[in-house]
């Protein structure tokens, strides 16, 4: 099985797999343009035709957007597919799946190469990652995790040739630089795992015929590090991480009532806080989040699907354990043991239970172990009933296929709709059909569907750029502030005002809630449209004002 | 080193039969063993056909959705519920997720966290453990039979073989790493000063 050309015909067979679980209706299921998706798409787009940002930046390091600071490499990705494609979710989605299926090969190759044991184990590996719902996930949506994973992936692999090809450490390092802007949590991922691997390897790296090589991997990597090293003190490098974790918030299991003379003890912030955040970290290894309940954002799970297939569960003990004890694994056990262990850690610090997009580049050690667990499960078995196994095996994996077309294409297109926030695209459709001299008001109480209009809209970036206003440019990473109101041609985005905003002729764009049919019915307004989400629940209605009436009452 | 041995291996054990006393919860043992029976997984829920047709009508094959959804997968998805969550290292060390708020008593911690170290020396060593593989199997079997029904409390029930391996865990790591040993025994003895004061002081909110 494992010589001549069946392990090329069983990769080639499996890269087909994981194509065709992500591009099936790639663009279309998840339903909808999440505002995230559609701000990267619109400042690609942006940058295509302006050279700027949406805010008239040049070139960002980082980009502003929502003052989240979106990471630059998948919105650079994404300007040349825009020629190619048009400025559709299709195309922001585009680079997800495609460096997505890419990591499937590179995997199979990573482990082959560092494998001692068998060719079995990195196929298993390149299978169980082609159908991993978590890797499938963020391969089929415009999440940047997948790009940086896929970057580390090969900057890895480089590292691990270049012990026997110095040069190639050059190439490794320009990955591994490159891995840091590609997604927030690779800031303290990849500096990590390179400084296990330098120590680990130094004294190859340090020797006389490395010396050269290594000294120029890291003037390399220094260089392309430069741009993000410039901004690394402002506020909008540190945006994510000051928001998000656990030490600058009050600690979880805080007794406030408690009011004693023991309180310094009792709630301790050392305690309580390291505490958090080994708490946080465990449950990145938990069956019960990892085969169960998933990632709690409905975003970043499928419905009625964890992390991993539920038949995966003793394998994966299993396979921990061998990873664990085997010592032949050599490199391979030393890279696994890493990354599982590093992967975790910047989601750890972050205050949400389980957030798969942060600790993504843990579906690699985990779909090995796995793997490893499946394969010494396999040669456990006696040879006359390994055909049995492998038929029982097949028909596992066609099932799982069924559970995740079930999760991810069927339940998530009915059920997460509004998550996705569906129903733009039908919105700015619908009011291109309507009087083009009539001024829209957006309400935006609840969301921020300007990125959305615009991105739909295709609206020219250099007309966006001249009419709206946030910060000066030179406060674009120091900045915090937001403008609320956002000017897009004819439709303004903003907070339906009520009082002056009924006795305007105009129409209105909000959620069942801004625009209830009873404020429809009381104002006398008409409603054009109610576009609905796939349950028939409705999401958004457009409506036109009612000036008149508002007069004749105003007046009485 | 040997009162170092014993202290840790008090200060381990003694957290969850202390938490089950402080807050008297062993006297409703008995009625958690009848709720044990009364809310197995089997047991009609009104909700359930509701849920069930919900997710079927999406499927546009009729087979496909009964596949996928039906009675079967009703109960095992309860199975799978208190079967993953006994499993959990987080129930054990941590009272689950640190924001996460299930069932009150659900929610105790039930080793101090330090300890999780000993008891992942105790299956780094499992071969070394007499009657490991028997142990490891009755876990899970009780696992399974527990998962049957409202584990609530009735759990504790696993709280003599995993004491085992982590009385094992302490032994081994204290022969075989002593410097490791020491390391987590002082810092299990720090951490376990709040962590008892909390214990007693969570008795009058």
């Amino acid at each position: 099985m494992t010589k001549g050309i069946i392990p090329i015909i069983l990769l080639s067979a499996i890269i087909h797999l994981g194509f065709i679980t992500r591009f099936y209706l790639l663009g279309k299921a998840p339903a909808g343009l999440y505002l995230d998706e559609a701000a990267q798409g619109y400042n690609a787009y942006s940058i295509l035709k302006t050279g700027k940002d949406e805010f008239g930046k040049s070139f960002p390091i980082v980009f502003r957007s929502f003052a989240d600071f979106k990471t630059p490499v998948y919105i650079y990705l994404v300007v040349p597919l825009i020629p190619i494609f048009d400025l559709t979710p299709f195309t922001v989605r585009f680079p997800s799946f495609f460096f997505s299926v890419l990591t499937i090969p590179l995997l199979y190759f990573l482990i082959k190469k560092l494998s001692p044991i068998s060719t079995a184990v990195a196929i298993i590996s390149a299978l169980l990652l082609a159908i991993s719902p978590w890797h499938i996930l963020f391969g089929r949506t415009n999440f940047e995790c997948n790009v940086a994973l896929f970057l580390l992936l090969l900057a890895v692999l480089f590292f691990y040739l270049a012990l026997k090809k110095p040069a190639l450490l050059v190439l490794s390092a320009f990955f591994f630089a490159f891995t840091i802007p590609a997604y927030h949590s690779q800031r303290v991922i990849v500096p990590l795992l390179l400084l296990l691997l330098l120590v680990r390897h130094h004294r190859l790296l340090f020797s006389r015929d490395y010396q050269r090589y290594t000294v120029i991997a890291f003037v390399v990597g220094l260089l392309i590090s430069l741009p993000t090293l410039s901004i690394i003190n402002t506020p909008g490098f540190l945006a994510r991480a000051a928001t998000l974790n656990i030490f600058t918030q009050v600690s979880s299991g805080n007794l406030s009532w408690y009011q004693g003379p023991l309180d310094w003890l009792i709630n301790a912030p050392w305690y309580l806080s390291i505490k958090e955040f080994f708490a946080l970290y465990v449950s990145y290894f938990s069956p019960r989040n990892l085969f169960l309940l998933g990632d709690y954002g409905p975003r970043s799970s499928f419905p009625d699907l964890a992390t991993l297939f539920t038949w995966q569960f003793p394998f994966y003990l299993y396979g921990l354990y061998r990873l664990v004890i085997e010592k032949k694994l050599g490199e391979l056990k030393f890279l696994m043991l890493s990354l599982l262990l590093i992967s975790p850690l910047p989601a750890a610090v972050t205050r949400d239970p389980f957030t798969t997009i942060r600790a993504l580049p843990m579906v690699i050690p985990l779909s090995f172990i796995v793997s490893l667990g499946l394969l010494r499960t396999y040669q456990a078995i006696s040879p006359a009933l390994r055909k049995v196994a492998l038929c029982i095996f097949g028909l596992t994996i066609i099932y799982s296929l069924f559970n995740l077309y079930s999760s991810a294409i069927v339940l998530n297109e009915r059920f997460r709709a509004p998550f996705w926030d569906y129903g733009w695209e039908q919105v700015v459709a619908r009011l291109d059909t309507l009087d083009q001299n009539l001024p829209v008001v957006v309400d935006n109480a609840r969301a921020e569907p300007y990125s959305q209009i615009l991105f739909f809209t295709k609206f020219d970036p250099a007309t966006y750029q001249r009419e709206n206003f946030e910060v000066p440019l030179s406060g674009y990473y120091t900045n915090l502030s937001r403008n609320p109101v956002k000017n897009i041609g004819r439709i303004t985005v903003r907070s339906i005002n009520w009082e002056p905003d009924l006795i305007k002729e105009q129409y209105l764009v909000g959620d069942s809630l801004a625009i209830s049919l009873d404020q429809i019915k009381l104002n006398k307004m008409t409603l054009i449209e109610e576009i609905k989400y796939p349950d028939g629940s409705p999401a958004y209605r457009i409506v036109l004002t009612n000036p008149d009436y508002q007069k004749a009452v105003r007046v009485k | 080193m040997k009162l170092l041995i014993k202290i840790t291996i008090c200060l381990t054990l003694a957290l969850w039969p202390l938490s089950l006393a402080l807050t008297n919860s062993y006297k409703d043992m008995g009625s958690d063993l009848a709720n044990y029976l009364r809310f197995s997984i089997f047991s009609p829920d009104d909700q359930a056909p509701l849920i069930i047709n919900a997710k079927r009508s999406v499927f546009s094959s009729d087979l496909f959705g009964r596949v996928m959804n039906n009675k079967v997968t009703f109960i095992y998805g309860r199975f799978k519920s208190n079967f993953f969550s006994l499993t959990d290292p987080n129930n054990y060390f941590f009272g689950f997720h640190p924001r996460e708020i299930i069932r009150q008593n659900l929610n105790i911690e039930k080793f101090p966290f330090i300890s999780l170290i000993f008891l992942l020396y105790a299956f780094y060593r499992f071969n070394q453990v007499r009657h490991g593989k028997f142990l490891l199997t009755l876990f899970f079997v009780a696992v399974v039979f527990l998962s049957l029904a409202n584990f609530d409390k009735v759990d504790f029930v696993l709280y003599p073989i995993l004491a085992i391996f982590m009385v094992h865990g302490i032994r081994a790591m204290s022969q075989e790493k002593p410097k490791l040993f020491t390391a987590a025994s002082l810092l299990l003895i720090i951490f376990s000063v709040p962590l008892y004061l909390r214990a007693f002081v969570n008795l009058t909110p």
